[in-house]
C-alpha cells in the first residue's frame, strides 16, 4: 500500500454524543499524511466534537476511529484549543504556557531542561512571536493569544495540527494571518492540518479537502467537489450559489 | 511583642497555624484560578460535619472529617459533577445542610454551644505542642507533595484538554488534586476552625493575584502574606483581648486592601 494513502486517522461510520444524545451519527471520512482539511459546519454540529474523536479523547458510541500507527509512528497530534476556552485570570507568560507542551517529555517529577527550552524558543520562532514571550497571555489580542497556542501546539513536535475555531471572532487582518500561518505550516513543514469553523468562505479558500456537516448530513471531499451549489444544498437544504469575487470563492444563498 | 513570644502556648498556635496558613495559602491560589472558591468553602463545612459527628460518637473527630472530605472529594472530582444540574446550586445545598448538620450534631452535647463557636472561628491557643508539630510536619508533606507535581497540576488545571491530548488522564489528576486540598482542609479545621480555613484558602492568594503578575510571584506573596497575617494578627490578638482567628482574618483582609489600592494608585501612574 502506498504510504501517501495510508490514513492517518479513519473515522469508520462514527456515532459521537454526550450522555444519550447523539451530535454526530454514521461519520465516515479520512485524514491522510499532509492533508489540510476544513471541517466546516454551524454552533452545534459537532464539530469540536469531531476534534475529540480525532485526539482519542471521547470514545465513539458506536462505529470506529482507526490511526495508522503502523505506517505512521511517528504520529504526533498538536492541538490548539478554542482561545476563549482558556481563562486569562492565569498569571502566566506566552513562554510558561508554550513551555507545557513539553511538561509530557520531561516526565513526572522532572522540570522541562535546556532541550525543551531550545524546542520552545524554535516554535515561538516559528510563529513569529518570540518578542511576546515575556508578555502575560491574559493580555494578548485575540490574534497573539492565537498564535501562542499555535506555538504551544508545535511545541510538543506535533506533525499533526488539530485547531478548534482558530478564527472564531477575529478581524479580517488577524484571520486572514493565522489562516495563513497554518497553511505555511502545511506547505513548507509539511504538517498535517485540520481545523474547523463555522465559517465556509474563510474556510473554502485555504484548504485542500473540506467536511461540511449541518444536522446530521454531511459532505467530505476536496474543496472543488464538496462547493458545488448541489452538494451545498444537500447539507445546508437552502439554495446557494458557488462563485468567484477576485479569485476567490464566495459562497452565497441565493435570493 | 517579644514578650508574647515568651509564651509556649502562644509559639505552639504561631507554629501550628503558620504551617497550616502557609500551605492553605499555596492551595488557595490554584482555588483561585480554577475558579473553585465555593467548592473550598463546602468542602470545608462538610469536613466541619465530621468534626461534630467525631465529637458526638466520641471517637475520633480528625477521622471522621477526612472521610467525609474523601467523599465530597469524591463526589467534586468527578467528571460529570456540574452536568446535570448547576454545579453552584449542589455546592448551596451542601454547604448549607452540612452546615446546619454540625450545629445539630453537636448542639446536645456536653458543650454544645462552644463546640459550635470552636467550629466556627477556631481555638488556636488550644493547640498543643505535640498537635502543632503533627500539623507541621502533615502540611510539610502536602506542600512537598503538591510541588513536586506543580507543573502536573498547573497544566491541567490551566487546559486540561490539550494535556489530555498529550496523555495525561484529567480525571486522575483531578482527583489528586482535590484529595490534597480535602486533606489540606478536614486536617485544618479542627485547630484553627472553618472562617480562618477559608480565609487562608481564599484572601492571599486574592492579594497575590491583585500585586503581581507572575505565578510565582503570586505564590510567593500569599505564602507571605498568610505567615506574617498569623503572627501580626496573634499579637494583635493577645495585645488588644481579641479573639486570634478572626483578628488573623482582619489583618489579611487590611493586608489586601493595602494591596488593592496600591494596585490602583500603580495601575493609574
Amino acid at each position: 500500500m502506498n504510504r501517501a494513502t495510508v490514513p492517518l486517522v479513519r473515522f469508520d461510520r462514527v456515532a459521537l454524543g454526550y450522555g444519550e444524545g447523539l451530535i454526530v451519527d454514521d461519520l465516515s471520512f479520512a485524514v491522510e499524511g499532509g492533508d489540510f482539511l476544513g471541517i466546516v459546519g454551524p454552533n452545534g454540529a459537532g464539530k469540536s466534537t469531531i476534534l475529540k474523536a480525532m485526539l482519542g479523547i471521547l470514545r465513539p458510541v458506536a462505529g470506529k476511529v482507526v490511526y495508522g500507527a503502523e505506517v505512521h509512528r511517528d504520529l504526533r497530534f498538536g492541538y490548539v484549543p478554542q482561545r476563549y476556552a482558556l481563562d486569562d485570570i492565569y498569571p502566566l507568560s506566552v513562554r510558561a504556557i508554550v513551555r507545557m507542551a513539553r511538561y509530557a517529555r520531561a516526565g513526572l517529577l522532572r522540570r522541562p531542561g535546556a532541550d525543551d527550552e531550545r524546542a520552545v524558543d524554535r516554535a515561538l520562532q516559528a510563529i513569529d512571536i518570540h518578542g511576546l514571550g515575556d508578555r502575560r497571555f491574559g493580555e494578548l489580542s485575540g490574534g497573539q493569544r492565537q498564535r501562542a497556542l499555535i506555538a504551544r501546539a508545535l511545541a510538543t513536535g506535533a506533525n499533526f495540527l488539530v485547531l478548534d475555531e482558530p478564527t472564531d471572532g477575529m478581524d479580517l487582518k488577524s484571520t486572514h494571518g493565522i489562516l495563513g500561518i497554518m497553511r505555511r505550516l502545511h506547505r513548507d513543514e509539511g504538517i498535517t492540518v485540520v481545523f474547523v469553523s463555522h465559517q465556509l468562505n474563510e474556510v473554502a479558500n485555504y484548504v485542500d479537502e473540506l467536511l461540511v456537516i449541518d444536522e446530521g448530513r454531511y459532505d467530505w471531499g476536496p474543496v472543488e467537489e464538496v462547493l458545488t451549489a448541489e452538494h451545498l444544498r444537500r447539507i445546508y437544504d437552502v439554495p446557494v450559489v458557488v462563485d468567484r469575487v477576485a479569485g476567490s470563492l464566495v459562497v452565497v444563498v441565493e435570493r | 511583642m517579644i514578650e508574647m513570644l515568651g509564651y509556649d502556648f502562644i509559639r505552639t498556635a504561631m507554629l501550628g497555624t503558620t504551617a497550616i496558613g502557609v500551605v492553605c495559602a499555596y492551595l488557595g491560589v490554584y482555588v483561585v484560578l480554577r475558579r473553585i472558591v465555593f467548592v473550598g468553602a463546602t468542602l470545608a463545612q462538610i469536613s466541619s460535619a465530621g468534626i461534630a459527628l467525631g465529637i458526638l460518637t466520641g471517637w475520633s473527630p480528625n477521622a471522621w472529617s477526612l472521610a467525609l472530605s474523601f467523599l465530597a472529594v469524591l463526589f467534586f472530582s468527578h467528571p460529570s459533577f456540574g452536568e446535570r444540574w448547576p454545579q453552584d446550586a449542589t455546592l448551596g445545598v451542601l454547604f448549607t445542610v452540612s452546615g446546619a448538620a454540625a450545629v445539630l450534631l453537636v448542639a446536645h452535647t456536653a458543650r454544645g454551644n462552644e463546640e459550635v463557636v470552636h467550629l466556627v472561628q477556631g481555638n488556636l491557643l488550644a493547640m498543643t505542642a505535640s498537635e502543632a508539630r503533627w500539623l507541621a510536619a502533615s502540611f510539610a508533606g502536602i506542600l512537598a507533595v503538591h510541588v513536586a507535581l506543580l507543573k502536573e497540576f498547573l497544566y491541567l488545571s490551566f487546559d486540561p484538554m490539550m494535556a489530555a491530548t498529550q496523555g495525561y488522564r484529567a480525571g486522575r489528576w483531578n482527583l489528586a488534586f482535590y484529595v490534597l486540598l480535602g486533606v489540606a482542609i478536614a486536617l485544618a479545621i479542627k485547630a484553627i476552625g472553618i472562617l480562618l480555613m477559608f480565609a487562608f484558602l481564599v484572601i492571599p492568594a486574592s492579594l497575590g493575584l491583585t500585586v503581581t503578575r507572575r505565578l510565582g510571584g503570586v505564590i510567593a506573596t500569599a505564602m507571605t502574606s498568610a505567615a506574617l497575617a498569623v503572627f501580626i494578627g496573634i499579637w494583635l490578638s493577645y495585645r488588644y483581648d481579641f479573639p486570634s482567628a478572626p483578628m488573623i482574618i482582619a489583618v489579611m483582609g487590611g493586608l489586601l486592601a493595602v494591596g488593592g489600592a496600591w494596585r490602583a494608585v500603580w495601575t493609574r501612574s
